[in-house]
C-alpha cells in the first residue's frame, strides 16, 4: 500500500489524519495488511 | 493482602484505619506517580465503616475492608468514565460496572478511579487531559498499558488490588513493567457489563492487578464465584509445566531476557514443578488474528466519534485510523481462525497444567522515547486474548532495578491453576517482596512535570 492509497482510504472513511501523522498510520496499516496475508494463508492456504 | 485481611479479621486493625493508611500513601506518593484520577473518599469511608461493623459482628471474607481502585474504563456510579479521552469528558455513570458492584458486595472499599491509556488503546500520550502515569520503579519510564494507573497504583502501595481490563495485554504488560501481579481471566469468566469495549467479540477481558497472586485469587473469587484462593497455597509440587522459550527468542527481546527467564523457570523447577520445553504455536499468526480483530472492531466502535471535531488524542486516533485498510471479511477470517489456534494452545497444554513464557520482551521503556514518536513495545500477551485461556503475569526478576514478568497460562476455566503456579513462584523467590524506591517531593520536583 502506498501513502496515496492510504490517504484515499482515510478520505472515504471521513477520518482526518494530519500530514505529519501519515507515516505512523501507514506503518500500522502495513503491519495489519501483513497480518491479513498471514490469516488468509492460514485459512485458505498460500496464495 | 493476606496479612492485611488477617489483621482486620483479628481486630488488630480497623477497615477505617486501613483506608486512612492507603489515602495517606496516595497523598504521599501520587504527586510523583500520577496514577490516581479521582478519589471517592466519602463512599470509601462509608464502606470501611460498614466493614468494621461486620467485622465487629464476627463476619468477614477475604476482601472485607480491603481498598481497591478502578481503571477509568469501568463505571463507578456518579463519576465520569472518560477512558482518558477529552472526547469522552462528562459521561457520568449512573451505576457501577458489574465488577465494581461485586467487589463492593464482598466488602471491598472503593477508593476511586485510576489512569488508563487513551480509550484503552495505545500510549503513553501527552496530549490528553491528564499526564500519563509513571512507573514507580523509575519515574522516567512508562507503566505500560492500557491499565497504566491500576498497575502503577498497586506497585506504589495505593491499594492491594485494582480493576483492569485486557484486550491485548493491557493487564499483564503493565503488571510486568510495574512489578505486580496481573490476571487476564478465562474469556467470559468476569462480567464486562459497565466496562468500555474495544474488541468485544473475543478479546476484551476484565480482571485484577494485585500485589500478590493470592490478592488476585481473592478478587476472582469475589467477582466470578471461583475458589481460587483455596488453590494458591498448594505449591508447585507435581505440576507439569511447559516452557514456551521459543516465544522469547526474538530479535527485539532484551539481550539478557532469556537469562532471567531461564532462572525463573529453574526456580519453578526447584519448587517441585516438572518443567519441559514445548514448541509454542505460531506467535505471528496469533498476533495477526488479534490485530485484525482490534482494528476492525475498535474502528467500528469509534468511527463516528473520529469523524467529528471532538478533541481526540492523536496516538489512539492514528492507531485506530489504520484500521481503514481492513474490511468486515478480514474480521470474519480472523474469527474463523481463532478456534483452530485455541485448539493448538489446548494441545500444548495436553498432559500439562500450565505453560510459562515471558510477558514482555523488554522492561519498561523510557517515557522520552514516546515523546519523540510512536514506539513498539514487544509483548507476548495477545495470543491468549485470541484463544481465551487464562494468563497471569507475576514478577520474575529485576534488571537494572526494573521488573520483568513471567506469564503463566492454564487451561480455559482453570484460572486457579495459573494463580497457583504464580503463587508457588512468588514463594520460591523474593521478587514479590521488593518495593519501588519512590522518591519524595524534592526528587519529583527535580524530574519536572510529566
Amino acid at each position: 500500500m502506498s501513502l496515496e492509497e492510504l490517504r484515499a482510504a482515510l478520505l472515504r472513511e471521513g477520518l482526518r489524519v494530519r500530514p505529519e501523522e501519515e507515516e505512523a498510520v501507514l506503518r500500522v496499516a502495513l503491519f495489519l495488511l501483513e497480518g491479513r496475508r498471514r490469516v488468509g494463508e492460514a485459512v485458505e492456504g498460500p496464495r | 493482602m493476606a496479612g492485611l485481611g488477617l489483621r482486620l479479621r483479628s481486630r488488630k486493625a480497623t477497615a477505617e484505619a486501613v483506608l486512612d493508611a492507603h489515602l495517606g500513601r496516595i497523598r504521599e506518593a501520587d504527586g510523583a506517580v500520577a496514577a490516581v484520577w479521582e478519589l471517592t473518599e466519602a463512599r470509601a469511608r462509608e464502606a470501611a465503616r460498614r466493614a468494621d461493623r461486620t467485622l465487629a459482628e464476627g463476619g468477614g471474607g477475604p476482601l472485607l475492608g480491603i481498598p481497591f481502585l478502578v481503571k477509568d474504563t469501568a463505571d463507578m456510579a456518579g463519576l465520569s468514565t472518560t477512558c482518558g479521552s477529552a472526547a469522552m469528558a462528562g459521561r457520568v455513570a449512573e451505576g457501577d460496572a458489574a465488577v465494581v458492584r461485586l467487589l463492593c458486595g464482598a466488602g471491598a472499599v472503593p477508593l476511586g478511579k485510576v489512569a488508563t491509556y487513551d480509550l484503552g488503546t495505545v500510549g503513553p500520550s501527552f496530549d490528553l487531559p491528564r499526564p500519563p502515569a509513571r512507573n514507580p520503579w523509575d519515574l522516567s519510564r512508562i507503566t505500560g498499558g492500557s491499565s497504566s494507573g491500576s498497575a502503577a497504583a498497586v506497585a506504589a502501595g495505593f491499594a492491594p488490588i485494582a480493576v483492569g481490563s485486557d484486550t491485548a495485554g493491557s493487564i499483564r504488560a503493565p503488571a510486568a513493567y510495574c512489578g505486580c501481579v496481573g490476571l487476564k481471566p478465562t474469556r467470559g469468566l468476569v462480567l464486562a457489563e459497565g466496562v468500555f469495549s474495544l474488541a468485544p467479540t473475543l478479546l476484551d477481558t476484565v480482571g485484577p492487578l494485585a500485589r500478590t497472586a493470592a490478592c488476585a485469587a481473592a478478587f476472582l473469587d469475589a467477582v466470578a464465584g471461583t475458589a481460587a484462593l483455596a488453590e494458591v497455597g498448594r505449591g508447585a509440587a507435581g505440576l507439569r509445566v511447559g516452557y514456551a522459550r521459543g516465544w522469547a527468542e526474538a530479535p527485539e527481546a532484551a539481550p539478557w531476557l532469556l537469562l532471567v527467564l531461564d532462572d525463573a523457570v529453574a526456580a519453578l523447577s526447584l519448587a517441585g514443578a516438572e518443567v519441559a520445553e514445548v514448541a509454542p504455536p505460531d506467535y505471528a499468526l496469533l498476533e495477526a488474528v488479534g490485530a485484525l480483530l482490534i482494528h476492525t472492531e475498535g474502528l467500528a466502535i469509534h468511527r463516528e466519534a473520529m469523524r467529528s471535531d471532538l478533541p481526540h488524542g492523536r496516538e489512539s486516533y492514528k492507531s485506530l485510523a489504520a484500521g481503514v485498510v481492513l474490511s468486515p471479511q478480514d474480521r470474519e477470517a480472523a474469527l474463523a481462525l481463532a478456534p483452530r489456534l485455541a485448539a493448538e494452545v489446548d494441545r500444548a497444554l495436553l498432559g500439562r497444567e500450565a505453560l510459562v513464557t515471558a510477558t514482555t520482551l523488554t522492561p519498561a521503556l523510557p517515557m522520552q522515547a514516546f515523546r519523540e514518536g510512536s514506539v513498539w513495545t514487544p509483548m507476548r500477551t495477545l495470543p491468549f486474548n485470541v484463544t481465551g485461556h487464562p494468563a497471569v503475569s507475576v514478577p520474575m526478576g529485576f534488571v537494572g532495578g526494573l521488573p520483568l514478568g513471567l506469564q503463566v497460562v492454564a487451561r480455559r476455566g482453570e484460572d486457579a491453576t495459573a494463580l497457583r503456579v504464580a503463587a508457588a513462584f512468588e514463594a520460591a523467590t523474593d521478587h514479590a517482596l521488593r518495593r519501588p524506591p519512590l522518591p519524595g517531593r524534592e526528587a519529583w520536583e527535580r524530574l519536572g512535570a510529566p
